[in-house]
């Protein structure tokens, strides 16, 4: 028994990084892809400071076995640096201690974990969000938000707080649950420029989902959601953070990790650092709302026969 | 009314009877049993077809209102129901929708006008009710059908409503798994069918179907009887055409009356009948007319073996009366022979007497006279004398038994036996007893080939052949002749040829010398070229005639080494 975990374990010794990505969902691959091109960028395959292309060891997690996981654990303790992508990804390596992890992609992540685990967090700061509406929507002036305090407080008292709240008016109505939605959108109607889709389990059931869109289509009133998922349905932006990007900065934060280590003073949770814009133009074009190209990062093509 | 009656008595031809009309009755049966039977069919394929669209068209449309009154029903939106349900209503035959509660109480009812004013009265609603509480359980999902006194297809679906998703990713990403969340009752609608559309569309099928096939009823009818007409004319061309074979008779009229009853098959069955009795009587005769006939045959056969073995016989006499013939016309010179060869005996006896007389004398007186010195030298000289008589008494008499021997070679009566036969033998036999003929004027040249196979053969028959060769060659030149007799061997067998140097033979009688009786010599029988012709006939052989008028004749005999079969039979 002693042989085969010997025979399974890879030497720790030969790996600096080790990727564990939780499955091949797109936005995960583009983060791995994103990481591994960073990491490259802080690690010069020539000269004084390069390294060999194997220390970082990519594991897919979904097509691990569960009778494999001691060994893969016994992998991940002897490396010098984890990130951990996706939710399952966090999960399987919450109880490393000894090693650094970073992770990344992860909504269900807990506010509180050890020292040793630093996140980039997927919640982007209202302030760049609005900035970013702006460049994109000029015309829009006042935001509609509908929010549960109990899970959007913390952000709508960011939001209030946003120094481009100057331009833009932001117009909160609380909600309780779902069934109260029509009536809080009913009371928004005609006072908003725009409808901003905040990250709400009970704001994107398919129930309220199709209340909003057909509010958005009866009010004209345009949806800014918080991911690009949203545009096939009929929202018109989308402000999120850039994948690919999210990935390069995990890799610039682990190499700095994997060389300094860890102090008091490392942040435990890093934003991301790109806010990328998505826009439905058929979306927006039917709801006569103007906007600039030149604050749109890239433009919702629907799929054929989707 | 003349005309009517007229074409009354002639029914038999027109009206359908006999086999004509059970085959028309049966075509009109079939045709009737697959006309009900293909409406009846048609008509269940149509009625179970309207009726699997109809089940189609109902979970199609359950299922699309129930995913429509999702929302609606979820914030309880009145209106927006509402709209849902006219916008169904309208395109379908939908007549009522009723909305459910998920603890089963009826939120909703809209019934259209067309169902009638009494189809949903308190009893109909509270009976539909009873139907979603008791068929529709709790946790069921599916469509549920139940028909309703014939008129009505209900159909139930329960509205069901996603919980917030405790999966964070999902609500960013596409994960491209269905959402595990929980889900929540909304409660149910049921969707009420017009049956209408389904009765009016299979009554109008079978409407269809039965008059296509009243349509086409009298049509099949006309070619029904066309078809019974035209098969069973030959049927009666047949019955009538052996009516005629088998003779009946005009008093047989009445019987063929009380045919007429039965049809056309029975007719013929019973002329069948009567032709196999009456060919069975044929059958009868012409085996007692076998019997008879063999009979003659086997008589006449033997009458015939016996006109051939007299024929035979006659054959034979002919041959041999034509044989002593040519020995009548040889005997002069023959006896002539003979009479030469006796002179040897007859002249040597006088002085052998003679001799025979002094000798004796001498042996007598030689114990009673003195010793002659003389007389032992006489009797030496008697003795030597006695010899040569002697000796030309033999000759003579070998002479005799040799011209006897030949004759009797020649003149025996033929056995067909078969032997292995020296050509120039019998040929050299033959120039002797000939010779008188030929040997004062005719030169005779011989050339015989010394190293000539033995033929088999008839010996006698041959002879015949070489004689009658030799006599008509030296018959046909009366003064001074020539005659080269030649043999030799060659590749098809022994070649004989007799060429003379006579007058020739005329073209145009060439091609008769052999046939019988032809004869161009005063004194004849005219039968010994068709006696030898037959013979070499007999022998497999080959008599060849070259002769050109003024310039002689040339026979040539060819006789095979082998001949196969041979045909001179055995003596048995």
């Amino acid at each position: 028994m002693a042989l085969l975990f010997l025979a399974l374990a890879v030497p720790a010794w030969a790996l600096d990084c080790v990727l564990l990505q939780s499955s091949s969902l797109k936005p995960y691959e583009e983060a791995r892809h994103g990481f591994e091109k960073g990491w490259l960028s802080q690690h010069p395959s020539s000269g004084p400071k390069s390294i060999s292309t194997n220390n970082v060891t990519h594991i897919l997690l979904s097509e691990q076995l569960t009778t494999n996981n001691f060994s893969l654990k016994k992998q991940l303790q002897g490396a010098r640096l984890v990130v951990a992508i996706g939710d399952q990804a966090l999960e399987f390596v919450r109880d490393l201690r000894e090693v650094v992890v970073l992770y990344l992609l992860a909504p269900s992540a807990p506010e509180s974990l050890p020292k040793n685990f630093v996140g980039i967090e997927m919640r982007i700061q209202p302030s760049r969000q609005l900035a970013a509406i702006n460049r994109a929507l000029p015309k829009v002036r006042t935001i509609g938000v509908l929010y549960n305090p109990s899970k959007s407080g913390r952000w709508v008292q960011e939001a209030l707080l946003s120094p481009v709240n100057s331009v833009q008016t932001m117009l909160f109505k609380k909600f309780d649950n779902q069934t109260s939605v029509p009536d809080a959108l009913q009371e928004l109607a005609g006072k908003i420029d725009a409808y901003w889709l905040l990250p709400d389990p009970q704001l994107t059931t398919p129930q309220v989902l199709g209340r909003l869109f057909e509010f958005s289509m009866r009010s004209r009133v345009p949806i800014i959601s918080f991911s690009e998922k949203y545009l096939a349905q009929g929202a018109a932006l989308a402000v999120t953070f850039d994948t690919a990007d999210l990935g390069a900065q995990a890799a610039e934060l682990g190499a700095h990790l994997a060389r300094n280590g860890l102090n008091n003073e490392s942040p435990s949770l890093i934003p991301p650092r790109k806010v990328r814009v998505t826009a439905n133009t058929t979306v927006l074009k039917r709801l006569d709302v103007p906007s600039v190209l030149s604050g749109i990062d890239e433009t919702y093509i629907p799929e054929i026969g989707r | 009314m003349n005309i009517l009656h007229q074409y009354w008595l002639r029914r038999k031809y027109w009206w359908p009877n006999g086999y004509r009309l059970k085959l028309f009755l049966s075509f009109l049966g079939v045709m009737i049993l697959c006309g009900t039977g293909l409406i009846v069919l048609f008509g269940q394929i149509q009625r179970q077809t309207l009726l699997e669209e109809t089940h189609s068209q109902g979970r199609y449309i359950s299922s699309i209102l129930a995913r429509n009154l999702e929302t609606p029903l979820f914030f309880m939106n009145r209106m927006q129901i509402n709209a849902n349900v006219e916008a169904i209503l309208e395109a379908t035959d939908l007549v009522a929708v009723f909305i459910y509660d998920k603890d089963g109480q009826r939120i909703f009812s809209h019934v259209s006008p067309q169902a009638g004013a009494s189809a949903f009265g308190p009893d109909e609603l509270a009976h539909y009710s009873k139907i979603m509480t008791e068929s529709f359980p709790l946790g069921e999902e599916e469509v549920s059908i139940h028909g309703h006194q014939g008129k009505f297809l209900t159909f139930g679906k329960r509205i069901i409503s996603a919980e917030p998703s405790s999966d964070q990713a999902a609500m960013f990403f596409d994960t491209g798994e269905p959402q595990e969340s929980a889900a929540t009752d909304l409660g149910s609608v049921q969707l009420v069918f017009s049956l209408a559309k389904y009765q009016r569309g299979t009554e109008q099928i079978i409407r269809h179907a039965a008059l296509i096939f009243l349509t086409f009823l009298p049509i099949s009818l006309f070619i029904a009887f066309l078809l019974a007409r035209d098969v069973v004319k030959p049927l009666r061309v047949l019955v009538e055409s052996m009516r005629i074979r088998l003779g009946k008779r005009e008093e047989d009229e009445k019987e063929e009356e009380e045919e007429e009853t039965t049809d056309e098959l029975g007719q013929l069955d019973t002329s069948l009948k009567q032709l196999v009795g009456r060919l069975d009587q044929s059958f009868a005769t012409i085996a007692q007319m076998n019997e008879g006939l063999e009979k003659e045959v086997a008589a006449r056969t033997a009458e015939l073996t016996r006109a051939m073995q007299e024929l035979k016989e006659t054959q034979a006499q002919i041959t041999q009366t034509e044989k002593m013939a040519a020995v009548g016309q040889l005997v002069a010179g023959v006896a002539h022979e003979v009479n030469n060869t006796t002179n040897f005996v007859t002249g040597a006896l006088p002085p052998l007497g003679k001799r025979l007389e002094e000798l004796r004398k001498l042996l007598a007186d030689q114990g009673k006279q003195p010793p002659d010195p003389e007389r032992p030298e006489r009797i030496d000289e008697l003795m030597r004398s006695i010899d040569l008589l002697l000796g030309n008494i033999r000759e003579g008499a070998r002479r005799t038994s040799k011209i006897v021997s030949d004759l009797k070679n020649f003149s025996r009566p033929d056995n067909d036996l078969i032997h292995q036969i020296d050509i120039n033998h019998c040929l050299e036999s033959t120039l002797a007893l000939t010779m008188p003929e030929y040997r004062s004027r005719i030169e005779l040249v011989k050339e015989l080939s010394p190293d000539l196979p033995m033929v088999p053969g008839s010996q006698g028959q041959l002879c015949q052949v070489f004689m009658n060769m030799i006599i008509n060659a030296v018959h046909a030149q009366p003064d001074h002749g020539f005659l080269l007799i030649r043999t030799f061997r060659a590749e098809d067998g022994v070649h004989v040829v007799f060429a003379d140097k006579g007058p020739g033979i005329p073209k145009n009688i060439q091609a008769r010398i052999f046939e019988p009786f032809f004869t161009t010599k005063k004194i004849g029988t005219g039968l010994g070229l068709s006696v030898s012709f037959g013979i070499i006939n007999k022998h497999r052989g080959t008599i060849l005639v070259h002769s050109e008028p003024g310039q002689g004749a040339e026979f040539e005999i060819i006789l095979p080494e082998r001949p196969e079969p041979v045909i001179i039979e055995e003596e048995k």
